[in-house]
């Protein structure tokens, strides 16, 4: 795979599009990013694009049909007259069962490639320990990318089905919106709406974009490579010899696992994000400083954005407008106190979401466990919301606007995003059952021994390099909360002030780098799901 | 309006000259070969041998993380009186390697070059799963590796190659366990399984097209600074296997070259499952290190006749780095 931060993928592959690009007429400019996109996914995915290319294709064809049967609906609707309404619901009902069995026949296809290609050893190796038998897995190759276009694909044509959006008949326009080079390998999960629209465009790029864009890459980089690739020595030593360590050395592998995590993931959507500014387009966020969250659900409003919308619009609203739910919503109103009555419903539907966060994110327990260890915690706090209130109120706690009760909520939610961490990052489920006993009842100040520094793989300056990186991050992610807008402001600043502070903020990102020698190569994590 | 677009043009091409020639000034200047060496005694890694004295070194070995972990000059030196170095890095590419062995051609006349064989299945599926060789697809993104252009560019401005250096201060004491002639010392211990890791098979796991290819290059240089070259691989049950093996024993044969499977004498030459190896059995840690330079050494001696230089002078200082490997070894808990 071509990491978002190699010279290859700068210089070569986004050099080479954005320069044809920006010098393009805009008639052609969707075509080239097409081309520089295919290109490359072909290498990136070392010539494996057979999934995409189906993904494509029924997301076209799909698409085409749905619209075309909706078109041929409103048609035959309009041509009976008003006063028939039996006969408009009967062809509007027929056409609707149509275009559910075009959609789901299609969602069904684009999700068994997902299936097939990512969870075939998931699911053999359940059936295989169930039934004792000993079939054997597909083994098919998984796809760069597969998780993000699949997501896409879905989005695209719902979108269609529900009248949002109209299908394309250019496949070659959903090509480019499912293979789009910043978004193909870690998302951001953007909507044709969102994505397509401007990549057809063809919008042309100014010096603001491109300069502003620029700077953002450098801070993508900055958080990736100075922070997360250094990081990860800790966390694989702590992580890999987790017999070995206990209580702070443990909680400390965590934090640093969740630091890498961070830095790592928002890093590279700092990346794509700027070098989409760079071309003019505006790719959504996915990242909105998630650990000032008061709340789990407000932490996933700002962690992981764009899967947190899709899973909201997709699953959740697709489950709560559903017949079926509507029944269940109904029946709960009848014997139910109101907030329980609607909170209910909601809690089923939640369900479906917690799980497909948590299976989408990997073939394992481990991570369908991940996700409703979220889910449980949220529910819990929603079913008994009206007892904090009474708490609170008797406590005197003016929970909107107290401070201390802020920070211990912001405290709060971080612990349990730590926790969400350890279980994500473990190798499985009873590794992290393991290290969090060994963190509560082992003591281990080793972490803060003198000389150990060079046990977890690094030195004392990696890790003063680390502690400067996270004080940096942590004045720019409060200003940024205060809602300063520091790109802005250093893009405001003249010509030859601007020049030094970009190549300073280079030349920082160059030296302090964890690469190179000493250092091993440290794939995107995000890139695997 | 073009006069705003070609001044927006202008202010674009001017950062990026400036920036241009501000990364080939610091890496000419700050970060090339020379300068670095001259800066740094014993610089860390692969690159140690710049701070060795001409012509000084009788063994250099090039590899991946296998041998940096499993091969210590120090060690070789306090046995058989011998002097090497190690230039590995992780994951590194048979193609480095020829430029890393070409750079220490420039200053010395090793006369032996181990080269460390698990860089032959670099890039071969992790679960063991063999590429089709005659797959021409795959032989083509083989060859398309980005990796290449990364190498190219880093080599045009060094600041890339040699940015660390900031972090080899003297006081740090890991930096100087680094002084080891490219050795990296580890002590972590990961008990493995009694189980026969090189259990007999008649299937080979091929080697790919592109290696191999890469391998021809690299022993073709050492027969034309007429140096013996000899195909190592270094114990790990976790990365190697009898399939491998009998790949690379028919490599060896077709090219001439004697092959040195440590792994196939594990047990002869004393390495316990329970505490000569680390990270899940991929490296040897640094008792395993100790016998396998042990054993290496013995088939040096015993085949080339290599001048043993301990107790010249004109060699101290290896004594001295020896010492100060030692000291720091049974002083500090380091690894």
């Amino acid at each position: 795979m071509i990491a978002y931060n190699t010279f290859s993928f700068f210089l070569l592959y986004f050099g080479g599009t954005f320069l044809l690009y920006s010098l393009s007429p805009k008639k052609i400019k969707w075509f080239v990013l097409l081309l520089g996109s295919f290109v490359f996914y072909f290498f990136t995915a070392k010539g494996h694009v057979i999934s995409l290319l189906i993904c494509i294709l029924i997301s076209w064809g799909a698409g085409l049909l749905i619209q075309l049967l909706g078109d041929t609906m409103q048609r035959k609707v309009k041509q009976v007259p008003k006063e028939e309404k039996g006969k408009r619901k009967k062809i509007r009902d027929r056409y609707g069962i149509y275009k559910r069995c075009v959609f789901t026949v299609a969602v069904v296809s684009i999700v068994s490639i997902l299936l097939v290609c990512k969870y075939d050893d998931f699911f053999v190796q359940t059936v295989n320990a169930i039934f004792s038998t000993h079939i054997k897995p597909l083994s098919v190759v998984h796809a760069v990318g597969l998780s993000f276009f699949v997501l896409e694909g879905i989005s695209y044509l719902a979108d269609i089905y529900f009248g949002r959006i109209e299908a394309k008949k250019n496949p070659l326009r959903i090509a480019l919106y499912l293979s789009f080079m910043l978004t193909v390998v870690e998302g951001p999960v953007a909507k044709y709406a969102q994505l397509g629209t401007q990549l057809n465009a063809g919008k042309a790029n100014t010096y603001e974009d491109v300069s502003k864009g620029f700077l953002r890459v450098i801070w993508g980089i900055f958080k990736k490579v100075v922070i997360a690739d250094r990081a990860v020595m800790l966390v694989n030593t702590v992580f890999d010899n987790h017999t070995e360590y206990g209580g702070f050395t443990v909680a400390a592998g965590i934090a640093f696992y969740t630091l890498q995590l961070y830095c790592e993931f928002s890093g590279v959507m700092d990346i794509v994000c700027g070098l989409g500014e760079m071309m003019g387009l505006q790719l959504p966020e996915n990242f909105a400083r998630p650990f000032f969250a008061k709340s789990i659900r407000d932490f996933w409003q700002r962690w992981h954005i764009t899967l947190g919308v899709w899973l909201r619009d997709y699953v959740f609203f697709g489950v709560s407008f559903s017949k079926g739910f509507r029944k269940i919503s109904a029946k709960t109103k009848n014997r139910f106190r109101p907030y329980y009555a609607t909170l209910i419903p909601t809690l089923i539907a939640l369900f479906f979401v917690w799980f497909t966060n948590g299976f989408w994110h990997g073939a394992g327990w481990k991570y369908i466990v991940y996700g409703l260890y979220y889910y449980v915690l949220m529910a819990l706090g929603m079913l008994l919301e009206p007892l904090f209130q009474k708490l609170s109120e008797k406590l005197k706690i003016d929970r909107q606007t107290s401070k201390p009760f802020a920070l211990f909520r912001q405290l709060r939610t971080f612990f349990i995003v730590l926790i969400g961490m350890l279980i994500f990052r473990a190798q499985d489920l009873k590794t992290a059952a393991q290290m969090f006993r060994s963190m509560i009842t082992k003591i281990d100040f080793s972490v803060f021994a003198a000389g150990h520094e060079a046990r977890f793989g690094m030195s004392l300056y990696d890790h003063g390099a680390i502690a400067v990186g996270f004080a940096v991050l942590l004045l720019v992610s409060i200003l940024r909360e205060k809602g300063v807008d520091v790109r802005g402001k250093i893009f405001a600043l003249p010509y030859y002030i601007k020049v030094p502070v970009y190549i300073a903020a280079l030349f920082i990102v160059i030296i302090f780098g964890a690469y190179g020698e000493g250092y091993g190569a440290v794939d995107m994590i995000y890139a695997n799901f | 309006m073009i006069k705003k677009i070609a001044s927006e043009i202008l202010k674009i091409i001017s950062f990026m000259l400036i920036f241009m020639i501000l990364l080939s000034g610091v890496s000419f200047l700050c970060f090339s070969e020379k300068a670095v060496s001259q800066l740094k005694s014993g610089w860390q890694d692969s690159y140690n041998f710049l701070s060795d004295e001409p012509n000084t070194l009788q063994i250099v070995g090039v590899g991946n993380s296998d041998l940096y972990s499993g091969f210590s000059p120090l060690d070789l030196w306090k046995q058989y009186g011998l002097t090497s170095t190690v230039c590995a890095e992780p994951r590194q590419k048979i193609r480095d390697s020829l430029e890393l062995l070409k750079l220490v051609f420039e200053t010395q006349s090793p006369r032996v070059v181990l080269i460390e064989t698990d860089m032959l299945y670099d890039r071969n599926l992790k679960n063991g799963n063999v590429r089709n060789q005659d797959d021409s697809l795959e032989y083509f993104m083989e060859n398309a590796d980005p990796k290449y252009f990364d190498s190219f560019i880093e080599n045009l401005f060094t600041v890339f190659k040699f940015h660390n250096i900031w972090k080899s201060e003297d006081h740090d004491l890991k930096s100087k366990l680094y002084n080891t002639h490219g050795y990296k010392y580890n002590s972590h211990t990961y008990k493995l399984g009694n189980t026969d890791y090189m259990k007999e098979t008649d299937q080979e796991e091929p080697l790919n097209k592109r290696n191999t290819a890469q391998m021809d290059d690299l022993l073709d240089f050492c027969k034309s600074k007429n140096a013996a070259a000899i195909l190592l691989a270094i114990p790990s049950p976790a990365s190697w296997n009898y399939a491998r093996h009998l790949a690379v024993e028919r490599y060896a044969e077709e090219r001439g070259v004697p092959f040195l499977d440590l792994n196939l004498c594990y047990r002869e030459m004393g390495l316990d499952m329970q505490t000569c190896f680390r990270d899940k059995g991929n490296h040897l840690n640094y008792s395993g290190t100790v016998a396998a330079t042990a054993f290496l050494g013995k088939y040096i001696q015993e085949n080339y006749s290599l001048p043993v230089h301990s107790g010249d002078n004109a060699y101290q200082h290896w004594d001295e780095d020896l010492g100060k490997f030692e000291a720091l070894r049974e002083n500090e808990d380091l690894d």
